[in-house]
């Protein structure tokens, strides 16, 4: 299956804190927003800036693409890869890489940070979500005493 | 481990310099195709936009999102949203519950078990879902079907519906009665329940049958938003011949589903299919079965698909499901079990050597159940099946192994529903 884009070997992707990744095409396919951009060009190499994400975010995100753009892993390894992969973050790179996922429009890492995010808060208090978050509540204090009686059971 | 503590006090003023100021940076950047190590810089954490938080919160179990909604006024409109709910409930496959309402005289306690969890602990003892609220009532209600996350009930002495999130403990407002059309001979042989996704109405068919006259019958329709019921007349199958533990239709791609006696003079099954949408009846064949003697047919859901259970010359059951709805030719055979597995005498007990499986105590135990209610299957081919008289199965079809995990011996296994919890408001 030898596509017409195949002339692009290697294509640069350059992070916001201005470190360079040079990848090959089949890793960049699940990232939407350089796809995009490599389809209107017509080169042997490409440089991408995307300057909505971070060298150590997108280096995690190459990693994760390599793995499962790799036809020799099997599904038992990529998925403990993914375990592992989650399991080393903190709660502030899940966010970043959710919100940099939605920037170079990957849909089913996208998917994945976000279930990873929601098996971190599912079962979590209102103030563990707030401090993850970094959210204010805006309720009175009132206010928010009524809104927990009237879902009392939920609390308990 | 990095020390991030340092740098949470300038997150978001950070994000902005960085993302107007990219342009030029990209010249004197430094080459590198090895990941950047994780400690050389720490990077601000994002405020997510509400898109994402969606995102988010579609995956989270609504008993959590109901608290969420303390977190502030935002979190409260998004979780409060009925297309919210919508979307939550399409992504909530991965927490399907065992559901018994217990219904009867009276205030009853609500008990269901994770269906996760019935799975992983084989035949350890589970633990109910706590907590559920207790559902008061003084009527005596059949479950008509659940979809949704909601249940539509029916008060088969004054025959109105109703719609009901337990999880939320909420009724629906309006209650609407079917008028009687054979006085005190009404006698209800299969209904069901469903909801027409084009133009979002929910659909509640109950077909009535005139106690005193074979063959004659009727079905009544309700759909949400409209104040009166409709009747179809000249409906397929004989529905006097309905056997009551399979009188709920089964919901795959918009159509209800029951296997029903193919006219009033005949003993041959088929299924007859209900149109949620279009409102119309047709009819399938069930699997091919050369000569092989089908008894007591159960339909059911696996896998989004139809699936059909039913016992084979007194001696085995087995498992069909149709992987294409409403194609003869999909219909596929999962798995054949052996009649000992369903059947409560001791020496089954010897079948599994690492284990214990245990009984649940029942006075009416009958050695062999009458029909197989099919719940879920797991990737790894592991079926959850409910034999409605004593017990519930795990069986591995690829290691012909069996587990009983032990529910409450107060549950009326009967009642047992799959459920998937969700935000719904039950209206009519």
């Amino acid at each position: 299956m030898a596509a017409e884009k195949s002339s692009i070997k290697i294509i640069t992707l350059i992070a916001a804190d201005g470190s360079v990744f040079e990848v090959e095409p089949n890793i960049v396919k699940e990232m939407k927003t350089v796809q995009s951009y490599i389809d209107e060009l017509d080169q042997n190499t490409v440089s991408i800036p995307l300057p909505n994400v971070f060298g150590n975010d997108l280096a995690m995100i190459i990693e994760y693409c390599k793995k499962h753009a790799s036809e020799e892993e099997t599904k038992e390894a990529k998925e403990e890869f993914d375990f592992e992969f989650v399991k080393r973050m903190k709660s502030d790179d899940k966010l970043r890489l959710l919100q940099a996922a939605s920037y170079l429009n990957m849909e089913s890492f996208l998917q994945f940070m976000a279930k990873a995010i929601a098996a971190e808060i599912e079962n979590q208090s209102v103030e563990f979500v707030r401090d993850y978050f970094q959210i204010e509540s805006d309720f009175t204090p009132e206010e928010e005493a009524e809104l927990r009686k009237e879902n009392e059971w939920a609390f308990k | 481990m990095g020390d991030t503590n340092n740098v949470k006090t300038k997150r978001h003023t950070q994000t902005r310099r960085l993302r107007t100021r990219y342009g030029t940076r990209s010249q004197n950047a430094t080459v590198s195709t090895e990941p950047v190590s994780e400690t050389t810089t720490k990077n601000p954490s994002p405020v997510l936009p509400d898109e994402l938080i969606g995102e988010i919160l579609v995956r989270v179990p609504v008993r959590s999102l109901i608290q969420f909604k303390c977190v502030c006024k935002s979190w409260k409109t998004l979780i409060s949203d009925p297309q919210f709910a919508k979307r939550h409930h399409l992504n909530s496959n991965s927490y399907p519950q065992l559901f018994c309402p217990l219904f009867g005289e009276g205030d009853l306690d609500i008990v269901s078990y994770n269906v996760e969890s019935l799975l992983e602990n084989n035949s350890t003892n589970s633990n109910p879902i706590t907590p559920y609220n207790t559902f008061a009532t003084n009527h005596n209600y059949v479950i008509v079907g659940l979809c949704k996350g909601l249940f539509c009930l029916i008060d088969i002495e004054e025959s109105y519906v109703i719609l009901w999130n337990p999880l939320l403990n909420l009724k629906s407002k309006k209650s609407p009665t079917m008028v009687s059309l054979y006085g005190d001979d009404d006698s209800v042989s299969y209904h069901g329940f469903g909801y027409d996704h084009v133009n979002d109405k929910y659909k509640v068919l109950v077909n009535v049958c005139n106690f005193n006259k074979y063959g004659e019958s009727v079905t009544r329709i309700y759909t949400s938003g409209e104040n009166s019921w409709k009747t179809i007349e000249n409906i397929p199958g004989d529905p006097d011949e309905i056997h009551f533990d399979t009188s709920t239709g089964r919901l795959v791609s918009g159509n209800l589903n029951w296997v029903i006696n193919k006219d009033i003079n005949s003993n041959e099954e088929v299924i007859i299919t209900f149109d949620i949408m279009n409102e119309t009846y047709g009819e399938m064949l069930l699997p091919p079965h050369d000569g092989e003697k089908m008894s007591n047919v159960m339909l059911d859901v696996l896998s989004d698909c139809l699936s059909l259970c039913f016992e084979s010359n007194q001696s085995k059951w087995v498992v069909w499901m149709m992987k294409e709805y409403g194609v003869g030719e999909s219909w596929t055979k999962l798995m054949t079990i052996s009649n000992v597995f369903f059947t409560i005498e001791p020496r089954m007990v010897e079948a599994e050597s690492s284990d214990e499986p245990v009984m649940i105590p029942n006075q009416n135990v009958t050695m062999r159940p009458s029909y197989v209610n099919s719940l879920f299957i797991s990737e790894n081919g592991t079926i959850l099946v409910n034999t409605m008289r004593s017990k519930i199965v795990l069986y591995n079809s690829c290691h012909g192994r069996s587990h009983y995990p032990i529910i409450s011996s107060f549950i009326n296994i009967n009642e047992l529903e799959f459920y998937h919890e969700s935000l719904v408001l039950p209206e009519w």
